[in-house]
């Protein structure tokens, strides 16, 4: 079943200037992006630096305001939602940052932290909020030992796990990881991976997953969405992905994973984009990848390509596979 | 293996930190050759005193720094014995330079891009004459594969990108013909289509300038893309060094191998990855003796009494670990 769907989401952010703050132009971080993320469903947006991806989790949380679009959470469009509505998609909608140490309160105890959102959605006493917090500590693999201690008291990935507590508390229905081991070192990232993959299983959660790591992406998601300038330009499950990517853009992002194992690097093939992404302020016309795209066809500097079907559950946006 | 292809020797290297809280022992007997035109990679996870390395051969440590033993010897000298004007006037960015992480920390933010470089061109090349400092300039950084280097040289730092920024400053580096660059994390902070550009020309100016290489990264799978031997540390110990496939297909010490396990993988499918349970060591509060121990399932008595020492376990591919110097299996 569909839990979140988000339908032709845009965020355009005004560039003012001058005294009055005139607008002169905008930045279209999010152009046009549709998708949706089942029950249980793990998906993941990847794309590089300004293709728009945590604007789109940001949108998702409610952070921004979309320009234009709908997102859709269990039937109803949450960018219209008040009061009591609002509240409970609050509840059902958590959130895991990068940095831990950025999204905790140096000056609260660990338990307090896991504590305070309990109060807030729950109507807990301070005790009962105390002690489930305790349990959930316990469940993500921190010892009750810790609840009095402070964030700063921790190491990378015990903070990250009392991130990940603090939003389980509430039994979430989807939690939004934005780049969640992208500051944890690799043996650490392993333990918090297979933590994240055992509680959507126990719990049946759904996440959305934001990330630029692609072996992160491969061994964590169910489907997989690529973005490039704003737009999504592939969407599929993840192995059809990994292993027959159709997109130039796609082709040419695992391209450029470095890979640990020298004997798989013989077989890979490398596709080169020249050049770096230009400003999503003037996107190029057409298709926004023609001026670096190795695969360049007249109509790419035209027309923007449509996202079309081209198996189960795999779309592109790309004028190589519409049909003539 | 004749020594005199050896361009840089590192003998028993000690290196702490004096902080408020304590001495952290960044590096503990670290000893390694670089040989000419060789790419040796230091990898680690964070305080595995990675860096550091790269910073005491450029002796530019923070004054909080101390190299409590070892040698760094260079084409003969030891450099720890230079003092900082012969350091800075004929070693450091002129015959061993270093990129970073950050390109910005290469530049200062008040000069062009095209300043820096003729300042370097000047002070270590002893060009004078205006005009051939320009031409030098300007082929440095097309030689860097920057687009327009007319434009580029009359750039602020602020005014390119990411990518751009570190191709200027690999310039900055390789324009005084250097015999050794060091490279610590210079793709980190770039996406990885701008890594594979950076790797590429890293790649391919180490056969143009016939560079010996030392790139520090905490990433596998750019060690694996750059180097022909890798040297693993942990927590500033030495633990595994050998060619880059023997060390990353056939690993022998236990924390190479399973940190090879942790990695999760974008060009093959992976079960269940396995991880090292615990945390990295605290480097204020090291363990007495091997500091992997406590997360090591093979530790017995001689690991938490005291470090192990590199031994040759094959031909050119050396392991510290107490279990295998017993002749525990492999």
């Amino acid at each position: 079943m569909t839990l979140l769907n988000v339908v032709n989401l845009k965020k355009y952010f005004p560039i003012r200037k001058g005294l009055f703050g005139r607008i002169v132009g905008y930045v279209k971080a999010v152009d046009n992006v549709s998708f949706s993320i089942s029950e249980n469903e793990v998906f993941s947006l990847v794309g590089e630096s300004g293709s728009g991806k945590t604007t789109v989790a940001r949108c998702i949380l409610k952070l921004y305001d979309p320009t234009d679009g709908k997102i859709i959470f269990e039937g109803k469009d949450i960018t219209r939602l008040k009061g009591k509505d609002l509240k409970d998609y609050r509840r059902k909608v958590q959130a895991v940052f990068q940095n831990p140490f950025l999204s905790l309160n140096p000056r609260m105890r660990i338990a307090d932290i896991v504590a305070e959102p309990l109060l807030a959605h729950m109507k807990m006493s301070r005790n009962e909020a105390r002690k489930t917090a305790i349990d959930v500590l316990e469940r993500v693999g921190l010892s009750a030992s810790l609840a009095r201690r402070f964030p700063s008291d921790l190491s990378g990935g015990q903070a990250q796990r009392v991130a990940i507590a603090r939003a389980l508390a509430l039994k979430p229905k989807l939690i939004v990881l934005d780049e969640p081991t992208s500051a944890l070192d690799v043996s650490v990232q392993a333990q918090i991976l297979n933590l994240l993959e055992d509680l959507s299983r126990e719990y049946k959660l759904s996440y959305l997953l934001i990330s630029h790591d692609l072996s992160v992406v491969r061994y964590i998601s169910d489907r997989v969405g690529v973005m490039y300038l704003g737009n999504i330009v592939e969407d599929a499950p993840t192995e059809v992905l990994f292993e027959s990517p159709l997109h130039p853009y796609t082709q040419a992002l695992l391209s450029a994973v470095p890979e640990p194992d020298p004997s798989l690097k013989k077989l890979r093939k490398r596709i080169m984009l020249p050049g770096e992404p230009p400003s999503s302020i003037n996107p190029p016309k057409g298709c926004r990848l023609h001026p670096r795209c190795p695969r360049v066809m007249d109509v790419c500097s035209r027309e923007e390509p449509p996202l079309i079907e081209v198996g189960e559950a795999h779309k592109v946006k790309c004028w190589l596979y519409a049909k003539k | 293996m004749s020594s005199g292809n050896v361009i840089l020797n590192i003998k028993d290297l000690n290196v702490n930190y004096f902080t408020l809280e304590g001495v952290v022992k960044a590096v503990r007997g670290l000893s390694f050759t670089l040989r000419k035109g060789e790419s040796l990679c230091i990898v680690g996870e964070s305080g595995s005193g990675k860096s550091t390395v790269g910073l005491t051969i450029i002796r530019a440590l923070p004054s909080n720094a101390v190299i409590t033993g070892g040698e760094v010897v260079f084409n003969g000298v030891d450099l720890l014995s230079l003092s900082e004007e012969e350091m800075s006037n004929k070693i450091r960015g002129k015959e061993i330079s270093m990129i970073f992480q950050d390109p910005a920390a290469t530049f200062n933010p008040l000069f062009t891009i095209g300043q820096t470089l003729s300042d370097v061109v000047k002070h270590h090349l002893g060009i004078k004459e205006k005009d051939k400092v320009r031409e030098h300039v300007l082929s440095m950084l097309s030689t860097v594969g920057l687009p327009d280097p007319e434009r580029v040289a009359r750039s602020y730092p602020h005014e390119l990108s990411g990518g751009m920024l570190q191709r200027a400053a690999i310039a900055v580096a390789l324009s005084t013909n250097p015999k050794v660059l060091i490279a610590d994390e210079p793709t980190t902070m770039l996406d990885v289509t701008l890594q594979a550009q950076i790797l590429d020309l890293l790649r391919k100016l180490k056969e143009e300038f016939n560079l010996s290489m030392i790139f520090i990264t905490h990433n596998l799978g750019v060690a694996a893309e750059v180097c022909d031997r890798i040297l693993v540390m942990y927590a500033g110990v030495p633990f595994e060094e050998g060619a880059c496939e023997e060390v990353l297909l056939r690993p022998i010490h236990p924390y190479t191998k399973k940190l090879l396990e942790c990695v999760p993988r974008a060009h093959r499918r992976v079960g269940r990855l396995r991880y090292i349970p615990g945390m990295l060591p605290d480097p204020k509060n090291l363990p007495r003796g091997c500091p992997f121990a406590p997360r090591c399932e093979r530790a017995a008595e001689p690991c938490n009494e005291r470090l192990p020492k590199m031994v040759e376990v094959k031909p050119g591919h050396r392991v510290a670990c107490h279990i295998l110097a017993s002749g525990g299996e492999h």
